[in-house]
């Protein structure tokens, strides 16, 4: 049994906490996802030195509130409050930014298992997962023995203090912002946290197997992270090629649909109910910014992008700022366009159905 | 006869310089202009020794012959020393490029103010581009500042000669920019095929039509019914849509072909000629993409002939 300090609190947005040492690439991280802020941009990044809050008002599937952490808090001598105990209480889980080029791997790691277990203490639903970020300057080769030595140093030291259930409950990632690791990373932790993921997958399901199509995915069409994979096998590359697609028809619809980009704002409601004071952090609010606003509006948008080998990409916008991409042969895709379009409609209206019926739980 | 077209020696060459001070970014660009690296793929050049030279076949027709200069002094010193004549002799185009965030103008400028005086002698009809480079590293606002103050430096020290300078880095379409400019002077055909393109927009119903070079996605020529605000729309196009081509190589496919649609435009890009691609752009709501792919496959013909011509 759970106490309700740590059920996150009465608005329905994610918490999640990102920590880790100074330079580790935490802002980095969050700006390049959700601020849009290109990687090599993120050389001009300050430290903050204080807990930011960022909301994140996406689609009704990213809709998170951010907490970047300075490093001190996670000292053990940290006097700061809120305490980070205070801030884990009420999140659904911890991102451990642990930078591969640190000069003092003894530290960090000491760091990362001292964190793990004050999170473990206060919160035992959190879900801990470890980063193992600017993985651009390392080989594949070296990637991997990377991992396995944090994981197997990790998992000896939970062990050795008895703490063999939350070794399962700590995931390990290797991201870099400079290439698509990030995206999918912070995809499969949001995929963890969504309590409809299930649903949707079966949903994407049916929807495949009726459309007779290889792939569909359901993106957060701002972030580009993947709400939702049906279940089949997705090979390589795909869902980048996916994501890269969106970037493509959103770069190009903002330079041409020049018509007026009607800004939009959604309702910021701060909300009182934390236990966490609001004075005690910066608070950074996130609005959709207005050279794609209009892009994800506009539902009439959809973009069709053919390649060398028949495969046919397809993208459709689908409402709350969700777009569904899916991947097909050609020459099934244009003998069914009818039958396709048909399906994506009847996709949306369950899908609208699913957002609407998550919104009346939470009321 | 298309195959015999595609495999004729190309009749005109060009020979282009490539110089500057070692670190200055130049095998960087011309290896994503040419050799479809991503910018961080970069990082893992080495120093260039002495000249590398590459033959580059641009539109079919152009042979541009690229000399990568390495830039270390020692290489820059026997250029303007022993290779001297072997280096500036029968020049076309020189493209010299400063690392903005260079700790020592003066040498620079001294470097170039040599390079310059002897490329005079050997091609005095020579083009003169400077590219200053690596701007992302300046923050946004004092960009323009900065870019200003360096063109002056170096524009003070060569007062005789005209000169094109450019702001680049290889992170942003800076460097399509650039590079579309720098390489469109060389197409002899170019007027004719501004006028074929404004008269196949007009007959198409379109309102912007670009034609790109397939392998560099570099801008050739545009025409435009419609004034639109953003001026450097065509080299964040290129930019778009040559990632997007690297992230198609990715998965072991190619980029054919994109339809994008929404309640303002539509968009259409498509192989085009054997070297070109095409994008056309309607704002008309009711206009048919079949319409448009038809038009586009019956004005084919017409620009392959002008590109041999
Ligand atoms: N930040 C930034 N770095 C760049 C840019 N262009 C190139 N670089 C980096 O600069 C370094 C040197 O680039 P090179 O292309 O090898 O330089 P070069 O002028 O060919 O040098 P030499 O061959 O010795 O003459 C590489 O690490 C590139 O990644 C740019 O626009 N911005
Ligand atoms: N090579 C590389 N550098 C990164 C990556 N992520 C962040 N950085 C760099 O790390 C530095 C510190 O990042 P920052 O986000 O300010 O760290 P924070 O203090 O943890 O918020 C910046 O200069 C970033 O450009 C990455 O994936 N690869
Ligand atoms: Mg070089």
């Amino acid at each position: 049994s759970q106490s309700s300090k740590a059920s996150p609190s009465s608005t329905n947005k994610c918490n999640i906490a990102l920590g880790g040492l100074a330079r580790s690439g935490k802002t980095s991280i969050h700006s390049v996802i959700f601020h849009k802020i290109s990687p090599h941009e993120t050389l001009f990044l300050e430290s903050t030195g204080r807990i930011v809050k960022h909301v994140v008002s996406h689609s009704p599937f990213c809709q998170l509130e951010l907490w970047d952490l300075p490093p001190e808090l996670l000292q053990s001598d940290s006097e700061s409050s809120p305490s980070l105990e205070d801030i884990v209480s009420i999140c659904s889980a911890l991102i451990f930014v642990l930078d591969t080029t640190t000069e003092t791997p003894d530290e960090t790691l000491q760091l990362l298992h001292q964190t793990i277990v004050r999170c473990y203490n206060v919160n035992p639903q959190i879900h801990m997962e470890v980063f193992i970020h600017k993985t651009d300057v390392l080989s594949d080769e070296q990637k991997l023995s990377f991992q396995r030595e944090i994981q197997e140093h990790v998992d000896g030291e939970l062990r050795d203090i008895g703490l063999d259930r939350v070794v399962s409950q700590v995931s390990y990632r290797l991201t870099s912002i400079f290439d698509h690791s990030i995206y999918e990373a912070f995809s499969q932790v949001l995929e963890k946290l969504h309590p409809q993921t299930c649903l949707l997958e079966r949903l994407l399901d049916t929807f495949v197997g009726y459309s007779g199509i290889e792939n569909a995915f359901l993106f957060d069409a701002v972030s580009k992270l993947v709400v939702a994979t049906d279940s089949s096998p997705v090979h390589g590359n795909d869902f980048e090629l996916c994501s890269d697609m969106i970037e493509v028809a959103i770069d190009i619809s903002g330079i041409y649909s020049f018509g007026n980009p009607r800004n939009h704002t959604k309702e910021d409601s701060i909300q009182d109910s934390h236990p966490v004071g609001e004075e005690s952090f910066i608070l950074d609010h996130w609005n959709i910014s207005s050279s794609c606003g209009y892009f994800f509006q506009d539902s009439s948008c959809w973009c069709t992008i053919r390649l060398g080998n028949g495969i046919v990409l397809h993208m459709k916008s689908v409402g709350h700022y969700l777009c569904l991409v899916l991947m097909a042969r050609g020459e099934i895709l244009d003998s069914n366009w009818g039958l396709v379009g048909y399906n994506i409609r009847v996709f949306s209206e369950c899908l609208s159905k699913v957002i609407k019926s998550t919104r009346c739980c939470d009321a | 006869m298309e195959t015999e077209r595609i495999l004729s020696r190309p009749r005109t060459r060009r020979k282009v310089l490539l110089m500057g001070r070692s670190g200055a970014g130049k095998t960087s660009m011309r290896s994503i202009i040419f050799a479809n690296y991503i910018p961080r793929e970069t990082r893992r050049l080495g120093a260039t020794i002495d000249v590398e030279h590459s033959q580059i076949r641009f539109l079919g027709d152009l042979m541009l012959s690229l000399w990568d200069c390495g830039g270390q002094d020692v290489f820059l010193d026997s250029y303007l020393d022993a290779q001297r004549d072997n280096i500036f002799s029968e020049v076309q185009v020189l493209i010299y490029v400063f690392d903005i965030m260079s700790t020592d103008v003066e040498r620079d400028v001294y470097y170039f103010n040599k390079v310059i005086r002897c490329l005079h002698d050997a091609s005095a009809d020579a083009n003169v581009y400077c590219l200053f480079h690596k701007v992302d590293l300046v923050p946004e606002h004092q960009r323009q500042a900065v870019f200003e103050e360096r063109q002056r430096r170096v524009k003070e020290s060569v007062d005789t000669i005209s000169l094109k300078c450019f702001a680049t880095s290889i992170w942003d379409e800076t460097l399509y920019k650039a590079w579309s400019f720098m390489i469109c002077g060389l197409i002899p055909q170019l007027s004719k095929l501004d006028d074929a393109l404004l008269k196949f927009c007009e007959i198409s119903e379109g309102d912007e039509v670009v034609l790109f070079e397939r392998a560099t996605f570099l801008v050739i020529s545009h025409a435009t019914l419609h004034s639109h605000s953003d001026v450097h729309r065509f080299e964040k196009i290129s930019n778009i849509v040559k990632r997007f081509k690297l992230s198609c190589n990715k998965n072991q496919s190619h980029f054919h072909s994109l339809e994008l649609r929404n309640s303002q435009f539509l968009a259409i890009i498509e192989n085009f000629t054997s070297y070109t691609c095409v994008l056309y752009v309607s704002y008309r709501s009711d206009i048919q993409a079949t319409a448009v792919k038809l038009n586009i496959q019956c004005a084919k013909t017409l620009f392959e002939q002008i590109l041999v011509s």
